[in-house]
């Protein structure tokens, strides 16, 4: 229970990093909308144009994946020693005995959570791409390059 | 007699704004022959730029037929249109529109990689291109570190590279002084020559219309002869 609440709240997390790739991506096509319109006019077809902006979106989306998955693997591996370096730092003792019955703060590294978060993250970056991709792919050459 | 390369029959397109029919094209026709150079002038917003598209196959008219090489594009597929639109039909706007982000051989290149050329290939067509219109020496270089006539020599040669029967250029030289466009022109009319492909010309300035062979102007949505 605990455990599935916990991925419901890492997954809200994750859907905030995926809007924020949605309206980069929408913010790229309004700024790109020449750009696209002269590669029409230049032949390419509206599935050439889907196909850039899902490759772009795609490539942000797995860097941002793969940082964070090894980010997050390093600092699980090591959250001890971290937060005993900070309390040393600040002179602050963050996990008391008497409060938390330990002093330390534990932590297991799952593979299979690994995963299954990795998996769901890429699921999520190619689903946020789609909608930037078509609208990029829907723009009208003639309408575009007439108001510039 | 030269072939005939591009023509529109009974051209008509309206807008409607505000529940009001605004009518920009009456039963337009036009013939442009290989190696023939036509310029269209009229004022801002009376069609030119909306005609243009039509014939390229960027938009479709209300009624009327645009043939080029005798190929109806409004009755093709959307990527045998795409594929006809790179092969025989060249664009050049008045604003470069080169892309920022690739040096100047490559956005020549851009529309034979569009086209399915080779990366080695295009290079090769790519830089003769270049040498043609002068611009050689300046193939690394990005679109923001050229002139405006540079630019839109670049432009030129992205149009030209894949040898297309028709060029569309509108208001090619709006945005340079009358010296460069005079250049900008006669480069052009000498390229077209040389290649026997056909030229539609939409422009402010009659003194490069008076370059071209025919001259048409566009008024209250009629195309009419300039003797």
């Amino acid at each position: 229970m605990e455990k599935t609440m916990m991925f419901f709240i890492l997954l809200l997390i994750i859907m905030i990093a995926v809007f924020n790739l949605v309206s980069m991506q929408v913010m790229l096509v309004n700024e790109k909308t020449s750009d696209i319109a002269i590669l029409r006019t230049l032949g390419a077809t509206s599935g050439m144009i889907m196909r850039i902006f899902l490759i772009q979106g795609g490539l942000i989306g797995t860097m941002g994946i793969f940082l964070g998955a090894m980010f997050g693997i390093v600092l699980a591996s090591h959250v001890t020693a971290v937060v005993n370096l900070l309390q040393n730092i600040f002179h602050i003792q963050f996990i008391s005995a008497d409060i938390y019955f330990l002093n330390y703060l534990p932590s297991k590294l799952l593979w299979s959570d690994v995963w299954h978060i990795v998996s769901v993250s890429l699921g999520l970056c190619f689903i946020a791409t789609l909608y930037p991709a078509y609208r990029a792919a829907q723009v009208q050459p003639a309408e575009a390059l007439r108001y510039e | 007699m030269s072939s005939i390369i591009l023509s529109a029959a009974n051209i008509c397109k309206s807008y409607h704004e505000m529940n009001e029919k605004i009518t920009v094209l009456k039963e337009v026709n036009l013939t442009v022959h290989s190696g023939e150079m036509i310029a269209i002038i009229g004022a801002s917003g009376s069609g030119k730029s909306t005609l243009l598209h039509i014939l390229g196959g960027l938009a479709s008219p209300d009624s009327g037929v645009v043939l080029v090489e005798n190929q109806n594009m409004a009755t093709m597929q959307e990527r045998q249109r795409c594929h006809f639109r790179n092969r025989y039909l060249g664009f050049i706007y008045q604003f470069h529109h080169l892309l920022p982000e690739f040096s100047i051989l490559d956005n020549v290149c851009m529309p034979l990689w569009i086209g399915g050329v080779s990366s080695e290939h295009a290079k090769n067509q790519a830089l003769d291109m270049l040498e043609r219109v002068g611009l050689t020496a300046r193939r690394k270089h990005r679109m923001a570190e050229l002139s405006g006539g540079e630019r839109q020599r670049a432009a030129i040669a992205r149009a030209l590279v894949t040898g297309p029967r028709c060029i569309l250029a509108d208001e090619l030289t709006g945005n340079l002084d009358h010296a460069t466009a005079l250049n900008i022109v006669s480069l052009m009319k000498e390229l077209t020559r040389e290649t026997q492909a056909g030229m539609i010309l939409v422009t402010h300035d009659l003194s490069l219309a008076a370059m071209c062979h025919q001259r048409y102007t566009l008024r209250s949505g009629e195309l009419l002869i300039v003797e």
